[in-house]
């Protein structure tokens, strides 16, 4: 559905975006991981045809996303990390602008997708009231519009409240039927219940990328729990990547991702994703985890 | 749908919307109603032997041709340039907002989505121009001499209107989405290329000639306007507005335009610019492609301005390290530390300002009192003008409005502390001649300080009014430009003083003015506030 070779962004001071980045992905919700700056808005931005790779190609359904952007925008849903709203709209009125841009006429559509994301009944006040996960929720809405088959959403959960956030991850998967849902995020618990894919990137380069339960798996080894004292735990702090940490009576219950017995004592822990992340970050795991 | 009827809705979808932001802005709204007013404020009482048309030194009676082309001759400074300032900014909204991103990402393309914003453009001025035409109507039924027609006035307006409101909504969109010409730099270019072709298109425009230039270039209608009055009167002068010089002989009954199909050719020709201006602008649209818009997040090219500010930079904070701030933490925040950390932002913010004021002290110092008055002076002014334009809109363009709202004494003293900041600012820059033309008599130095005061007292309420720096860019320049021409001979109008026509009694009535537009921005600015908050 998505393939993306050897796709490379350098801007004209010379500073790379994107470098040499490769992956596929089918139907399903692509999670895209990685710490701030690491590239990840850079290449949505590629994908969702607003800038072009210097280098590289990126097919959709076999089409050539810089070559024929128009034909991919016509199946594009796009929600990017900052937006904004032009003075005055209301929310109707922007999420009914975005549909007349691509060919949605009906107003009845415009009035169900923001009653899918819990707006209906504010649809005539201007967005400029609005709070921020109320914002957000016209983006996603506005996102939706002309059912797309490529939907790339930037940062979506930000300013969302827990139950908003787990109300769009569920939106997001059953969206994902047929269709490929793109998300980024650095917050590892939005795309671990969602995501059939994930890919790691850091410095904008593909660090790894697999399925959930690869990325877990290929973690397995790299996981290790100790106690450690408070002196212990303040000489050590700056040597260890803890993915948890937790102080008892006994002293710091950690949670370490290393290659190898981190300290004396530690034992090996069963990897959660939060951990196979850290240890990708970490250059742990290898580029690509097994399906 | 057809290919065409989708891409015709595109155009129309952006066009609506623009058009629906555009009317819902307070400074529309302020707009067609200072224009309803207006044109009351602008028409003399025929009963006073007074009129806004003489043709050959008579009153023209007030028949609605005669009115139509006494107001809608004021089109071209009203629309040109005004609308020009007041109507730009469309694609620039978008691109600040980020909604450009969201557009960017649907299957509209450059092509309608920059012919949908020149659409909206268009439709704005003509709504402007149509509320003008509407009061100028109202105001022959109550001052009139003649019964009202109402067919004569908008085929006028319309003749007049038409090409203008099309060519400065292209010069907007232009100007919007060339880079170089989308900042302050582009906004004082602007006004350089209407007083060019405004000047052009009356001195070339004689219909006899069979040239087409004067046609191609006159989309303000003031060549149109002149080849017709020498065509229907037959006068040698004619003029519109209060003075000329009082009416001799008995008033003349105006028929006019000649509207026949030569003429309406003739102003057809001026729209010409409009599809080379649109391509033009379709060319330089980065649809806010992030890696290559100069504002977007993702900016990653350099400006030739930013370049000679990044080399001036050092030079500034070397200079603002010398002034003293009194940094002790123990102290209170205070009204003087606001305004001197507002004036630091804004050489920090422009550099080049800098380099300005230095050369504004080696001119006072180095040149004579004549050349310092007449030309140095009126460039200080110039440059003045996009240098104050943003300091009261600034915080609200840039988004920490609310941060600055938040801090100490702030809020109750915005405008205030505004006015101040601009006031400082401008007197760096001008204090040099004003001190250096005080030798000879201060009398003759105080324009300097009445016009710097004024200019920031103006800057602070359009600021204010509109939010954005380009009517005050617009309005101060035309005032500069209608100064610098009338060289002195209305002494109220040497604002500055440059050509040594305004005395201690215009810079008084100046500082007055000043008094008015600093008083109206606070009272803006409380209301507002008052609303915000509840």
């Amino acid at each position: 559905m998505l393939e993306v070779n050897g796709v490379t962004k350098r801007y004209r001071t010379g500073t790379f975006g994107v470098r040499e980045m490769s992956l596929s992905a089918s139907a399903g919700v692509l999670g895209l991981l990685g710490p701030n700056g690491a590239g990840k808005t850079t290449l949505m931005q590629m994908l969702a045809t607003l800038s072009r790779p210097t280098s590289g190609t990126i097919r959709f359904r076999g089409r050539d996303v810089v070559a024929e952007p128009e034909r991919v925008r016509e199946r594009l849903g796009y929600l990017p990390q900052d937006f904004g709203v032009p003075d005055g709209l209301t929310a109707f009125e922007l999420v009914d602008y975005v549909a007349r841009l691509k060919g949605v006429k009906s107003r009845s559509r415009v009035l169900s997708l923001l009653e899918t994301v819990g707006l209906g009944a504010v649809a005539s006040r201007p967005v400029a009231t609005f709070s921020g996960g109320m914002r957000q929720r016209v983006g996603i809405a506005q996102a939706l519009v002309g059912d797309p088959e490529l939907l790339i959403v930037d940062e979506p959960t930000a300013g969302l409240d827990p139950e908003e956030r787990v109300r769009f991850r569920n939106l997001l998967s059953e969206l994902s039927a047929g269709s490929l849902v793109v998300l980024s995020t650095h917050v590892v618990s939005d795309v671990e219940s969602v995501a059939t894919q994930i890919a790691v990137v850091k410095e904008g380069r593909l660090l790894s990328s697999g399925s959930p339960d690869a990325l877990v798996r290929a973690a397995t080894g790299l996981v290790w729990s100790a106690v450690l004292s408070p002196a212990e735990m303040e000489r050590l702090r700056q040597r260890l990547v803890v993915s948890s940490s937790v102080l008892k009576a006994d002293g710091f219950h950690l949670r370490i991702v290393a290659g190898e017995p981190p300290v004396p004592g530690a034992a090996p822990a069963e990897p959660d994703l939060e951990d196979a992340y850290l240890a990708a970050v970490r250059g742990l795991l290898p580029a690509t985890a097994a399906a | 749908m057809s290919a065409l009827g989708a891409s015709l809705g595109r155009v129309g979808a952006v066009a609506a919307t623009d058009l629906r932001v555009r009317f819902r802005r307070p400074s529309t709204l302020v707009l067609l109603a200072l224009l309803a007013l207006g044109a009351y404020a602008m028409v003399p009482d025929p009963r006073t032997g007074e009129g806004i048309l003489k043709i050959g030194g008579r009153r023209a009676l007030y028949t609605s041709a005669a009115l139509a082309v006494a107001t809608g001759g004021l089109l071209p400074l009203l629309l040109g340039l005004v609308g020009f300032y007041l109507g730009s900014g469309g694609v620039a909204a978008d691109r600040r907002s980020g909604a450009g991103l969201l557009l960017a990402a649907t299957p509209v393309r450059g092509t309608e989505y920059l012919t949908g914003k020149l659409l909206a453009g268009a439709g704005h001025l003509a709504a402007i121009a149509l509320a003008f035409c509407a009061s100028s109507m109202a105001l022959q039924v109550v001052v009139g001499e003649a019964p009202l027609e109402p067919g004569v006035f908008l085929a006028h307006y319309a003749v007049l209107g038409v090409p203008l409101v099309f060519c400065v909504a292209a010069f907007s969109l232009l100007f919007e989405t060339v880079p170089a010409l989308s900042g302050r730099g582009g906004d004082v270019l602007y006004f350089f290329v209407w007083t060019v072709l405004l000047s052009l298109a009356a001195a070339l425009g004689d219909p006899s000639s069979g040239r087409l230039a004067p046609f191609l270039l006159d989309y303000s209608g003031f060549g149109f306007l002149f080849s017709q009055m020498r065509q229907v009167t037959g006068a040698t002068s004619f003029s519109i507005g209060w003075g000329g010089g009082g009416a001799a002989g008995p008033p003349y009954v105006f028929p006019g335009f000649v509207l026949d199909g030569p003429a309406l050719l003739r102003r057809a020709l001026s729209l010409a610019p409009v599809p080379v201006l649109l391509a033009l602008s379709v060319l330089a649209f980065r649809r806010f492609d992030p890696s290559r818009e100069a504002s977007g997040t993702g900016a990653r090219t350099i400006s030739w301005r930013q370049r000679l500010e990044g080399l001036l930079r050092p030079l500034t904070s070397r200079l603002l390290a010398l002034v003293p701030r009194g940094d002790d933490p123990g102290r209170r925040p205070s009204f003087a530390r606001a305004l001197a950390a507002d004036v630091e932002r804004t050489f920090r913010q422009a550099p080049l300002l800098v380099a300005v004021a230095m050369l504004a002290l080696l001119g006072a110092l180095l040149g004579r009192a004549e050349w310092v008055r007449g030309t140095l002076l009126p460039g200080l002014v110039a440059a003045l003008v996009p240098a104050l334009a943003d300091v009261a809109c600034r915080d609200h363009r840039s988004g920490t409005a609310s941060l600055v709202l938040s801090s100490p004494r702030v809020p109750a003293l915005f405008v205030p502390w505004k006015v101040a900041s601009a006031s400082l600012t401008g007197l760096v820059l001008t204090a040099p001649v004003f001190l250096r033309l005080s030798a000879g008599g201060i009398g003759s130095a105080l324009p300097v300080l009445s016009a710097t005061l004024f200019l920031a007292a103006l800057a602070t309420l359009l600021g204010v009014a509109t939010s954005g720096p380009k009517l005050f860019v617009g309005v101060g320049l035309a005032l500069w430009y209608v100064a610098l021409n009338d060289r002195g001979r209305v002494a109220a109008l040497d604002f500055a003083g440059w050509a040594g026509a305004a005395g201690p009694w215009n810079a008084l009535g100046w500082l007055v003015a000043a008094g008015c537009a600093g008083a109206a921005a606070w009272a803006l600015h409380g209301f507002r506030e008052r609303v915000r908050v509840g």
